[in-house]
C-alpha cells in the first residue's frame, strides 16, 4: 500500500510541472500586455511598469517561468516569492495575497462540494444497484430517464429553479445569502464546515441555520453528478449479478440485502470510485456558478468576483489551485480505489 | 429487448434537435419581435399574448432572445466540436497507430491538460484572451479535443490487432494507407456517438461560461449570459420568466443531444443492448 502511494506520489511530479508550465504559458504568452492585465484596468502607467519589473517581463521565457516558480533568487536577487513558496500573486480586488484569499474561502467550497458529492452518492448508488436488480422494470426505466435529464439540466439554472421554488414561492428555505443569516456568527470550530463545527460545538440554532442554507447549494451542484455514478452503477451491478460467484452465492443461500450489499455494491463501487474523482472536477468549476447563485462565499464566488472585476492575479491563482486540488482528489481516489480493489496496485 | 425502441429515442432526439436548428435558422419567422430592441417603456413585464416569454430589463422581448440565441448556441457548439475533432481525430490515429515515445509523450500532455477541471481551464485562457464568439469557439474547442485524442487513441490500438489489418499489412499496404483505409473507417462511429454528445457538453460549457459573463458580449443574446440577467430579478422581485426559459431551451437541446447521443452508440455497438 504505501509502496503503491509513493508510486502515485512521484508520477504526480512531472505533471504538476508541465500544469504550472501550462498555467505560465496561457499567463504570459498570450495576446496583450501580461504587465496590465496584472496590474488591472485603472493602475497607472508607473504601476504598469512596476509590476513587469517583478514578474520579469523584459527576460526571456525560460528566465520568466523560473521567476514565477522560484521566485526572483532565480535572477541572482536577493528576496522570496514564487510558487513553490505558495506565492501566488496579489489580488487587485482585496489587495491581499491570492494564497491566503483562497485559503479564507476554501471550507466553505469544501462543505458545499463535499455534501454536493454525498448526496449525489446516496442517492445514486442505492438507485443504481435497484434498477440493475430490477432491469427493465419500472423503476429501471425512470433511472434512465433520470440519467439522461440530468446531463442536460445546468447546475445553475437548477440552483435558480430550487430558490424560485423553496424560497420565492414556498419560503420554506433562505435565500441566497450565503452560508448563515447575514448578521449571524460563525460557529467557533476547528474545520470551518459549519454544519461539522456547529455539531461539535453543540451549536444547535446555529446548525440548523447552516443546515437550511446548505441544502439548496448540494443538490444544485449534486444533482448533475447523479446521472453518470446512476449509470455507472447500474451497469456494473449488471455485470456483477451476472457472474458466476453471485450466482454461486445464490445457490449457496445468500439473499437480499447481504447479497446486494455486501457482494454486488463492493463489485460495482471501483468504478463509481473513479467517477467520484472525475465528478470532483466537474464540482471545481460548478462551484463558480452555484456559489454566485447562492452568493455562497466560497472560492467560486471569489473566482466569479474576480472575473467581474479582470482581478488577473486572482483569476490565475484560482485556476492553478483548481488544477492541484483536483489532481489531490485522483490521488486519494486512486488510493481509496487500492484499498477497495488490490488488484489495482499491481497494474 | 427490441431494436424498435431505440429507433424511437433516435427519431425523437433528431427531432428535439432538429426543432431546435429549425428555429435558429428560421428565426426571423419566428420571433416576431426584435431581439436587440430596447423599450424603457416595457421592462419586467410578465409573459402575455404579446411577449410569451415576458420582457427582461430595457424592455427586451425574451421569446425573441431565446430564438434568436439558438443561432448563437448552437453554432458555437458545433463549430467548437467540429475543431476538437479536427484537431483531436488525426491526432487520435496516429499515436494509436504509432505508438511508442510519441505516443507516451501525446498522453503525457493530455494528462496535463486534463489536471485542469474543463471549465475552470476555460475561464484561465478566456479571460486572457477576451471575449467574442471566436474566442469562446477555440476555447470551448480545444478543451474538447483530449476526450477525442484518446477515444480514437484507444480505438485504433484494439483495430490495428485485428486480422484484417494484419492481412492488409501482409498484402504490401503502405503504413499510411492501413492507417487511412483500414483503420480510420473503423473509427467514425465512436467519433460520431462522441460528437453528439460532446454537442450538448458544448452548449452547456458555452453556456456556463455566459453565465460568468465570458461568453457571447451583450447585448447579442446567449442562453447562459441571459440566465445570468435574471438571478437578481427572480429572487427579489419573483420575476421568474428571464431566467426560466433560455434554461429550459438549453435543457430541451442537451436533452436531444444525449438521446441521440445514446441511441447512435447503440447502433453502433450493438453488443451495449444486452446489457440494457
Amino acid at each position: 500500500m504505501l509502496a503503491y502511494a509513493t508510486r502515485r506520489l512521484v508520477a504526480l511530479i512531472p505533471i504538476l510541472i508541465g500544469v504550472t508550465l501550462l498555467a505560465f504559458l496561457v499567463s504570459r504568452a498570450l495576446p496583450g500586455d501580461p504587465a496590465r492585465l496584472y496590474a488591472g484596468i485603472q493602475a497607472s502607467e508607473a504601476q504598469v511598469e512596476a509590476i513587469r519589473e517583478r514578474l520579469g517581463l523584459n527576460l526571456p521565457l525560460y528566465q520568466q517561468y523560473c521567476v514565477y516558480m522560484i521566485g526572483e533568487t532565480c535572477i541572482g536577487e536577493s528576496g522570496g516569492g514564487g510558487l513553490i513558496r505558495g506565492e501566488l500573486g496579489e489580488s487587485i480586488r482585496t489587495g491581499f495575497p491570492v494564497a491566503e484569499d483562497i485559503g479564507a474561502r476554501l471550507p466553505a467550497t469544501i462543505e458545499m462540494v463535499g455534501s454536493g458529492m454525498l448526496f449525489a452518492l446516496l442517492v445514486a448508488l442505492p438507485l443504481g444497484v435497484w434498477a440493475a436488480v430490477r432491469r427493465g422494470k419500472l423503476i429501471d426505466k425512470f433511472c434512465r430517464f433520470i440519467s439522461t435529464m440530468g446531463v442536460a439540466i445546468p447546475d445553475f439554472w437548477l440552483g435558480l429553479i430550487l430558490l424560485l421554488v423553496f424560497f420565492v414561492f414556498l419560503g420554506w428555505l433562505p435565500g441566497p445569502v450565503g452560508r448563515l443569516e447575514i448578521a449571524a456568527t460563525s460557529p467557533d470550530g476547528p474545520t470551518g464546515l459549519f454544519v461539522i463545527d456547529s455539531l461539535v460545538t453543540g451549536d444547535w440554532a446555529t446548525l440548523r441555520m447552516a443546515v437550511k442554507h446548505l441544502l439548496m447549494p448540494m443538490v444544485a451542484i449534486g444533482f448533475p453528478a447523479i446521472a453518470p455514478i446512476l449509470r455507472l452503477t447500474r451497469n456494473a451491478t449488471l455485470s456483477v449479478l451476472n457472474s458466476d460467484y453471485i450466482a454461486f452465492g445464490r445457490a449457496s443461500g445468500l439473499q437480499g440485502a447481504p447479497l446486494y450489499l455486501k457482494y454486488v455494491l463492493r463489485n460495482a463501487l471501483p468504478g463509481a470510485v473513479t467517477m467520484t474523482g472525475l465528478i470532483a472536477g466537474y464540482m471545481i468549476g460548478g462551484a463558480v456558478l452555484v456559489e454566485r447563485v447562492f452568493s455562497w462565499p466560497g472560492i467560486g464566488l471569489y473566482a466569479y468576483n474576480s472575473l467581474t472585476n479582470t482581478d488577473y492575479p486572482a483569476i490565475q491563482g484560482f485556476v492553478l489551485l483548481s488544477a492541484v486540488t483536483y489532481m489531490v482528489v485522483f490521488l486519494v481516489v486512486d488510493l481509496v480505489q487500492s484499498t477497495i480493489d488490490p488488484r489495482v496496485r499491481l497494474k | 429487448m427490441n431494436a424498435r425502441k431505440y429507433d424511437a429515442r433516435l427519431v425523437t432526439g433528431l427531432a428535439m434537435f432538429g426543432f431546435m436548428v429549425a428555429v435558429a435558422v428560421f428565426a426571423p419567422l419566428i420571433a416576431r419581435n426584435d431581439p436587440l430592441a430596447i423599450d424603457f417603456g416595457r421592462q419586467f413585464l410578465a409573459p402575455s399574448a404579446e411577449h410569451w416569454f415576458g420582457t427582461a430589463k430595457l424592455g427586451f422581448d425574451i421569446f425573441a432572445r431565446v430564438v434568436y440565441a439558438a443561432r448563437y448556441d448552437l453554432v458555437i457548439a458545433v463549430s467548437a466540436v467540429a475543431l476538437s475533432i479536427v484537431i483531436g481525430h488525426p491526432i487520435g490515429l496516429v499515436v494509436g497507430y504509432i505508438g511508442g515515445w510519441i505516443d507516451s509523450l501525446t498522453m503525457r500532455g493530455l494528462d496535463i491538460i486534463q489536471a485542469f477541471p474543463a471549465f475552470v481551464l476555460a475561464i484561465g485562457v478566456l479571460s486572457a484572451l477576451g471575449e467574442g464568439v471566436l474566442n469562446v469557439i477555440l476555447v470551448v474547442g480545444i478543451v474538447g479535443v483530449p476526450t477525442f485524442v484518446r477515444l480514437v487513441r484507444s480505438e485504433v490500438r484494439s483495430l490495428r490487432e485485428h486480422a484484417y489489418v494484419e492481412a492488409g499489412r501482409a498484402v504490401g499496404n503502405s503504413r499510411v494507407k492501413i492507417l487511412v483505409r483500414y483503420i480510420a473507417p473503423g473509427t467514425i462511429g465512436t467519433v460520431a456517438t462522441q460528437a453528439a454528445i460532446s454537442c450538448g457538453w458544448a452548449i452547456m460549457l458555452t453556456a456556463a461560461l455566459g453565465f460568468i459573463g465570458l461568453g457571447v458580449p451583450l447585448p447579442e443574446p446567449e442562453w447562459g449570459a441571459m440566465i445570468a440577467e435574471g438571478v437578481s430579478e427572480m429572487v427579489v422581485g419573483g420575476r421568474w420568466w428571464i431566467s426560466v426559459f433560455p434554461g429550459m431551451a438549453i435543457a430541451v437541446t442537451v436533452f436531444s443531444l444525449s438521446l441521440i447521443g445514446e441511441s447512435i452508440a447503440d447502433l453502433v455497438e450493438p453488443t451495449r443492448r444486452k446489457s440494457r
